[in-house]
């Protein structure tokens, strides 16, 4: 018998090289959503500064035979010895969700320069911020006791009491419908129930009710960041749900690199693993909505934002003429210059926590 | 290379065992060579040179030493050549900076630093050819006439990066003549497993929950203990599990090397611990140094200064750092308090009580071990005086591992070995084999999952 497993295990370590090297190299992975390390081409260079064969070990790390099978199995196991997280990720309830680290010092810096841009330009915008919790601070009945993370809702507070305008608070209401799919299980984004919510609590009695717009669901299968990284993949993938709010509008879409489109939505995306992007394809430094009604409303909105607003925007396009996105990860100039030109003046800055806490490029885009 | 890497596992060793296995008999020996070095030069491209050239060195002076049979001081110079060149080398490598760095410091000046990267396993390979002098020297092995045979043994690369020490003198006759029988390479197979799932599988771990617990800011005795613990499970294990994987790899190529771990956490004494932790460097001090200098055969101040020479140097060995001397002569002073209470230590005393004393130091010996710098230290050692009820975080993590901490700690006994042994039976075997496919495919989930947050493997 131990020779017999003797031989399986040498005869499962030569099939798991074999197979590896004679099946084809996938360049991308979908469940990772990254670019795989292909099977390093061999030169002196990186032989002597050990860099090829750290690439040997990433490809073989990334293209190895059942990869899905093995990481499951390590996800499982975690599991098994009563662990409840995985590569930074903590099963709590029905939800994958990550825990929240305070940046104090990057946080603060930020209210600042909101503060300092809303100060000098308050004659000219109107400014609103919002800032969403994350599952983290809504489910935190659910979370392992002890969990070290850091309280959303007092970080919430500090940034109501620290800005100097309008701010909109989505916390209680979200609470109060956090059994109503709010977010997406398996992913860090909210859905567009939750966006909802926010929407109604800043709009108040002009929102226009949920159940104006057709509900679809449009997809079934969409493992979300946190899915990927857990990595069990036996655990349901997550739902996605689409209010037709685009159906009865026309629509002009232009993306920073010149593509013009007339869908909010992009069905291809449902097909690959990155399934968020079905909303605007929203990636991108600067896109520009124009929203052709019968009548027009005379708004224009300036959105500073992160991917949360993709699923939020759509309710807003009834009451805007114009609604213009900057994502200052990727827009690098000036945000009053281009306010002044397309003669924008009211403004909302739309982030969700986690972001928030650590995005180092809003501040740079506010002068 | 490491053994716990996918590419060791998936194909260095596939290929380095088919080729050994196929190759004539007369070859054998090179071609183990020549796997060796590449195995050493996939880490280490450039250091390879430095392993030949130590391995030639030794090759030479033990040839002059047979050359030069009957001349007493001629072989005493070829000897002293040996150490200095050995031992030169080691130093400068591994020790110049720190020595740099302590004259710059005391004499207040400003020489640059070399900052040479460590070769791997320097510390290990110096020593194994510094046994083959000495003992050439000693008469007690033959002169190796063979040039591929010795370096073979200098590079072989099962032991080459973290031991065992294999003393010359150990494997001498099986460098020439040894034979693979099947039951060889299935024992192999399996003692290889053993060490890979206690590296992958648990000493990683461990290493996991380690950094989350120097995290914690505020120190009290919980946090000072369970860094101290989780620390001496994860050093156990990576090392014990280095050294298993080294003899089970051994024995796949027909080798047999000295054990080097013996249930150390099982220790009733301080000295009792160190005939059980890293055995092969305990003896290699104890053979090369502590009895040429005397042992504890002469006058009381001689032995207390032999016994400080010895774990001044056993702790310099394990790295270029002022805590790692701390470390030695902290166990040096434990030793020496030993021998003069040794009527304490008889019968009459409860096992249990020896054992607790004994990982009560030993588990302070790890803080001092770990924590490099003395103001952190500090903390630590103040915060095992100080009681308060343990923080949340470290409640969290205790909890996430308590499985795993439990099957370390259980691991680290020798309840699991006794069982397989005494329990010998058909079914236990079949269990047992079983036991083992399951660690491989484990491990192998755990090493490719490793892509997403890998660990620095440390090295002396």
């Amino acid at each position: 018998m131990k020779r017999l497993i003797g031989i399986l295990i040498i005869s499962f370590l030569m099939s798991l090289a074999l197979l590896t090297f004679v099946i084809e190299d996938q360049t991308f992975s979908e469940t990772e959503n990254r670019y795989l390390q292909t099977m390093p081409e061999f030169k002196l260079a990186a032989l002597l500064d050990g860099s090829f064969m750290s690439d040997i070990e990433d490809y073989l790390a990334d293209q190895i035979i059942g990869k899905d099978f093995f990481l499951t199995l390590k996800s499982k196991t975690e599991q098994a010895l009563l662990k409840r997280e995985n590569n930074g990720v903590v099963k709590a309830g029905d939800y994958l969700i990550e825990p929240f680290i305070y940046q104090e010092d990057n946080l603060l810096k930020n209210l600042e320069a909101i503060n300092e841009f809303h100060q000098s330009n308050q004659a000219i915008f109107d400014i609103t911020v919002m800032i969403v919790p994350n599952q983290v601070g809504i489910y935190d009945t659910y979370l392992p006791a002890y969990l070290p993370t850091d309280d959303q809702s007092h970080v919430l507070k500090i940034i109501d009491e620290r800005l100097h305008m309008d701010t909109v608070n989505v916390s209680q209401i979200l609470r109060q419908h956090q059994e109503d799919n709010i977010y997406y299980h398996t992913d860090h984004h909210w859905t567009m129930r939750g966006a909802y919510l926010a929407y109604q609590v800043w709009f108040n009695e002009r929102a226009k009710p949920l159940s104006d717009y057709q509900s679809e669901v449009v997809s079934t299968d969409f493992p979300g960041t946190r899915y990927r990284k857990f990595h069990d993949l036996t655990l349901p993938k997550d739902t996605i749900e689409w209010f037709n709010v685009t159906d009865e509008l026309d629509l002009t879409i232009t993306y920073s690199d010149g593509r013009v489109t007339n869908q909010y939505v992009h069905d291809h995306y449902l097909d690959e693993t990155d399934q968020y992007r079905f909303f605007l394809d929203g990636n991108d430094a600067l896109i520009k909505i124009e929203v052709n009604h019968e009548e027009k409303t005379n708004r224009k909105l300036m959105v500073v934002k992160d991917s949360y607003a993709d699923s939020f925007v759509p309710f807003l396009l009834p009451h805007y003429d114009e609604i213009h996105l900057i994502d200052p990860r990727y827009y690098k100039q000036s945000l009053k210059a281009y306010m002044a030109e397309h003669e924008l003046s009211e403004l909302l800055v739309l982030y969700n926590l986690r972001t928030f806490n650590e995005d180092q490029s809003l501040r740079y885009v506010l002068y | 290379m490491v053994f716990s890497s996918l590419t060791f596992l998936l194909i260095f060793l596939p290929l380095a065992f088919a080729s050994y296995i196929l190759s004539p008999k007369r070859l054998k020996n090179g071609v183990l060579l020549i796997v060796s070095l590449l195995f050493y030069a996939w880490g280490e491209p450039v250091y390879v040179v430095l392993v030949i050239f130590s391995g030639g060195m030794d090759y030479l002076h033990g040839r002059l030493m047979g050359r030069f049979e009957g001349r007493a001081r001629i072989r005493r110079l070829v000897l002293l050549s040996s150490l200095v060149i050995n031992l030169g080398v080691l130093f400068f490598f591994k020790y110049a900076d720190f020595m740099i760095d302590l004259v710059n410091k005391v004499f207040q000046l400003d020489i640059g630093l070399l900052e040479l990267p460590l070769p791997i396993g320097i510390s290990f390979y110096t020593f194994q050819t510094l046994s083959y002098t000495i003992d050439v020297y000693r008469k007690k092995v033959k002169v190796n006439h063979n040039l591929i045979d010795f370096l073979m043994y200098v590079s072989l690369f099962p032991q080459l990066v973290a031991g065992p020490i294999v003393r010359y003198e150990a494997i001498d006759n099986q460098l020439r003549e040894r034979t693979i029988t099947k039951e060889d390479v299935t024992e192999g197979i399996f003692r290889f497993s053993y060490g890979l799932a206690k590296k992958v599988l648990i000493s990683n771990q461990m290493a996991a929950l380690h950094a989350e617990l120097i995290r914690l800011e505020s120190v009290s005795f919980w946090v000072s203990f369970f860094v101290a613990f989780s620390y001496g499970l994860h050093i156990y294990f990576d090392f014990s599990g280095y050294s298993d994987m080294a003899i089970g790899l051994g024995r796949l190529f027909g080798f047999r090397f000295p054990e080097n771990f013996n249930y150390p956490y099982q220790a009733t004494s301080i000295k009792d611990f160190w005939r059980r932790w890293h055995m092969t460097l305990s003896q290699w001090f104890r053979d090369y140094l502590y009895i040429p200098l005397g042992g504890n055969r002469v006058g009381e101040v001689k032995w207390l200064r032999n016994v400080f020479i010895v774990w001044f140097l056993t702790g310099l060995w394990h790295g270029a750092s002022v805590n790692f001397i701390f470390w030695g002569l902290y166990f040096g002073f434990f030793l020496i308090v030993e021998t003069y209470i040794s009527p304490l230590f008889t019968h009459k005393v409860p096992v249990t009580l020896k054992r607790v004393y004994t990982l009560g130091v030993v588990l302070v010996s790890w803080l001092i071990f770990s924590v490099t710098d003395v103001f952190n230290l500090m903390r630590y050692i103040t915060g095992l005086v100080s009681f308060q009820a343990p923080p949340p975080t470290l409640i969290y993590y205790l909890r996430e591992y308590a499985v795993l901490l439990v099957v370390a700690i259980i691991g680290s006994t020798d309840i699991f070995a006794k069982w397989i042994i005494n329990k010998s039976s058909p079914t236990t075997r079949v269990l047992e084999s079983l036991f083992v496919f399951m660690l491989v495919v484990l491990s192998m989930s755990y090493l490719i999952d490793q892509s997403f947050n890998p660990f620095i493997y440390f090295r002396f």
